[in-house]
């Protein structure tokens, strides 16, 4: 598979009264065509940060201060107004947290879908805007009949179908979803990232999927990034953060979600509290909170490194048990 | 990790509830439309008991605050009773009953934020019920309480922590001093709606190791309200599973997380996400319908209308608790 977005050395700032605060420090990856990349971490880490960035939909106080972020080639930092209006919903589009903030609660649906059509010359008359509509309401399950109503009119989980059809309207190379079901019901959720699921196989596209959810987010994506105080510290196939976790910070993380099924294990969570970006340490940011901090991880910022064997990490120490190893064999403790 | 252990004979029971049901009065279109009620829970019976944790779990709306804030007596029970140490909770009116039940029974809420005056010290949060109900006000005695407090729900240095004001802590920090907070006034119960769902994800497990500590070392007995089943089998000996209003499931949780038998619950405990499982695990069939609303002219099992194995007899009556497995009740027509 080749990259269909590549981020690098991406730095966002964010210009406050206090200073500059740095909410996403030289963080690079890449989304492969077809493939669901997670982004994990704790609240304020600079998930959602990103995620604007990538939409170039970040506003004042937020500024990108350095890298580029090349979709297909090219970056789109660069884009003109013109660029950037045709790059969003045809190229990229995003689903928020809450639905309602997508929608405008005094048009029907139909108009909304319709002011995207129109702002991107894809129909030439309301009928056809409708008919276009109806099919992909009927791709996410909503009988087509609805098109009509107006938000208020659907529940919880039927807005947010209704927000990822229009975020598919235009076929994007590249679905971001930020926290797309935190507000609803996990058999909602399920539901509906099934079905995103099915239509990323049928039409290809990429997704960028960010929560809070480790859980949810083994299940559903392909590889994970897990961030920390705007910093990506590992990125690896998404059973391995759980199984084969490089960075003591994945493992915490792994160790703060209890499962659903097998043995119940004491769990530890992390120590500590999450960082405050405005007092940065020098050295590993998550040296406070680390069992194996050294001196050197006190003093010296650590790289995130690719070595072929093991994926992207950036620690001075990465943990190299397998823990999937350690459960299948008999008597074993991972404590 | 021990969550699997059955009741035993001289476990005492601290809560109970029998047959509860509340009904709120629905807004009405204009005044001349009849009055409409929402039942907000139906026939709700649980125990709670010393050194146990009952887990209440459910969708949105459920009703899982409702019974919480019944237990707390901000809500009146439309009918049924609660009874705390066998007294019926209605008849503590007044005077000193009520000053002790609201000193044993505590709750603590999502909001950390919210649920701390931010306008007073750390200090002042802790020593006033020392002051209250035990009579504490100053010299060496109080000083070694708050600190001992502070120690015991991890928040060191704690002479350091004392003269904080609460925004200076974080979501989980504060939390904890919720709990010492509860601890300083001596409650023995402690009803927690969604405590850590507003906390970093990393901090959750050590608020939960936290209250576990409390429930097994210090004998409290805890009601925990979640939406996250995998956090109820970390820490709750017993579960609920709240249907629109009703207890569709109920027993000790382990049996209910690993042997689900009410087709609701089934549909629950599959959506749960599941680091081992994979996205593509088929849900049990059910019919995609809103969760209806509930009300007293209604009758037959909530489930009925989403219900894949529904019977004729299933919306027409609501079938009575039955004991499938040692400590693991459904209602449910299919078992009738
Ligand atoms: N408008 C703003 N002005 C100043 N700082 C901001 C602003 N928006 C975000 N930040 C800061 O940037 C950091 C990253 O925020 P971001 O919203 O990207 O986090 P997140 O990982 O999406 O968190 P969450 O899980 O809570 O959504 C945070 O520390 C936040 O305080
Ligand atoms: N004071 C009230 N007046 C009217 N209706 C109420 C009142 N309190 C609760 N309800 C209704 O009772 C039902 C149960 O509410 P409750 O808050 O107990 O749900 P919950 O299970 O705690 O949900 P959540 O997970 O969203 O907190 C809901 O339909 C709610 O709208
Ligand atoms: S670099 Fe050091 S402090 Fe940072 S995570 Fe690795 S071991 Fe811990
Ligand atoms: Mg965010
Ligand atoms: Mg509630």
């Amino acid at each position: 598979m080749s990259d269909l977005v590549q981020v690098n050395n991406l730095c966002v700032d964010y210009i406050t009264f206090g200073g500059r605060v740095r909410a996403v420090d030289d963080v690079s990856f890449s989304i492969k065509k077809g493939e669901i990349l997670g982004l994990a971490g704790e609240s304020g880490c600079g998930k959602s940060t990103i995620a604007f960035a990538l939409m170039r939909l970040h506003r004042p106080p937020a500024l990108i201060s350095e890298g580029e972020i090349l979709f297909d080639g090219k970056d789109i930092l660069d884009f003109s107004d013109e660029e950037l209006r045709k790059f969003r919903w045809a190229d990229t589009s995003m689903v928020f947290q809450s639905a309602m903030s997508c929608l405008n609660p005094v048009k029907t649906i139909e108009s909304q879908f319709y002011d995207i059509f129109e702002a991107h010359n894809v129909v030439s008359t309301k009928e056809e805007g409708a008919e276009r509509a109806k099919e992909l309401l009927q791709i996410v399950d909503i009988p087509p009949e609805r098109l009509y109503d107006y938000p208020h009119q659907f529940s919880g989980g039927m807005r947010q179908r209704v927000v990822i059809a229009m975020a598919l309207a235009l076929k994007p190379k590249l679905l971001i979803m930020d926290e797309p079901t935190t507000a609803l019901d996990v058999v909602v959720q399920r539901e509906i990232l099934q079905k995103v699921y099915e239509l990323k196989e049928e039409f290809g596209f990429s997704v960028l999927f960010i929560t809070h959810d480790l859980s949810l987010m083994v299940e559903f994506c392909d590889r994970i990034g897990i961030m920390y105080s705007g910093k990506l510290v590992e990125v690896a196939p998404s059973k391995e953060i759980l199984g084969k976790p490089q960075h003591p910070y994945s493992f915490g993380l792994g160790n703060s979600f209890p499962t659903l099924h097998g043995e119940l294990q004491e769990m530890i969570g992390i120590p500590g509290s999450p960082l405050d970006l405005n007092h940065v340490p020098d050295g590993c940011r998550f040296a406070e909170r680390c069992f194996n901090a050294s001196e050197q991880c006190r003093t010296d910022e650590p790289q995130l490194r690719n070595d072929e064997a093991r994926g992207w990490v950036a620690c001075h120490h990465p943990l190299a048990i397998d823990f999937r190893e350690l459960q299948d064999a008999p008597c074993s403790e991972l404590n | 990790m021990q969550t699997h252990v059955p009741v035993t004979s001289d476990q005492k029971i601290t809560l109970e509830a029998n047959d509860l049901c509340i009904d709120f009065a629905k807004e009405r279109k204009s005044i001349f439309s009849p009055k409409q009620y929402l039942r907000a829970l139906n026939g709700l019976n649980f125990k709670m008991y010393e050194s146990r944790c009952l887990a209440v779990v459910g969708e949105s709306g459920c009703g899982k605050s409702t019974a919480a804030r019944i237990a707390t007596k901000i809500y009146n029970p439309s009918s049924g009773q609660v009874k705390f140490r066998g007294q019926d909770i209605t008849e503590i009116e007044s005077g000193q009953a009520l000053r002790d039940y609201r000193k044993d029974v505590q709750m603590v809420f999502q909001d950390p934020f919210g649920s701390l005056n931010p306008l007073h010290t750390i200090r002042y949060h802790l020593s006033r019920p020392l002051k209250i109900y035990h009579g504490l006000a100053k010299g060496s005695e109080l000083e070694d309480r708050l600190v001992g407090l502070l120690e015991q729900v991890g928040l060191t240095p704690a002479r350091d922590v004392l003269s904080k004001f609460p925004h200076q802590l974080s979501g989980g920090q504060r939390q904890r001093v919720f709990l010492a907070k509860t601890l300083a006034i001596g409650a023995n119960v402690i009803l927690a709606d969604e405590p850590t769902s507003m906390l970093d994800v990393s901090i959750r497990i050590g608020v939960l190791n936290l209250m576990s500590q409390m429930k097994q070392e210090m004998g409290k007995s805890f009601m925990y309200i979640t939406h996250d089943i995998a956090t109820a089998r970390y820490f709750a000996e017993d579960t609920v599973v709240l249907y629109c209003g009703h207890m569709v499931e109920w027993g000790s949780t382990e049996e209910i997380t690993q042997n689900p038998q009410h087709p609701y619950t089934q549909l629950l405990l599959a959506a749960v996400p599941d680091p081992k499982r994979s996205i593509h695990q088929k849900l049990p069939t059910h019919r995609a319908l809103e969760t209806p609303m509930w009300s007293p002219d209604k009758t037959g099992c909530p489930y009925a209308a989403r219900c894949p194995q529904a019977k004729p007899a299933c919306s027409e009556y609501l079938p009575e608790a039955k004991e499938i497995a040692p400590q693991h009740y459904v209602r449910c027509h299919l078992f009738m």
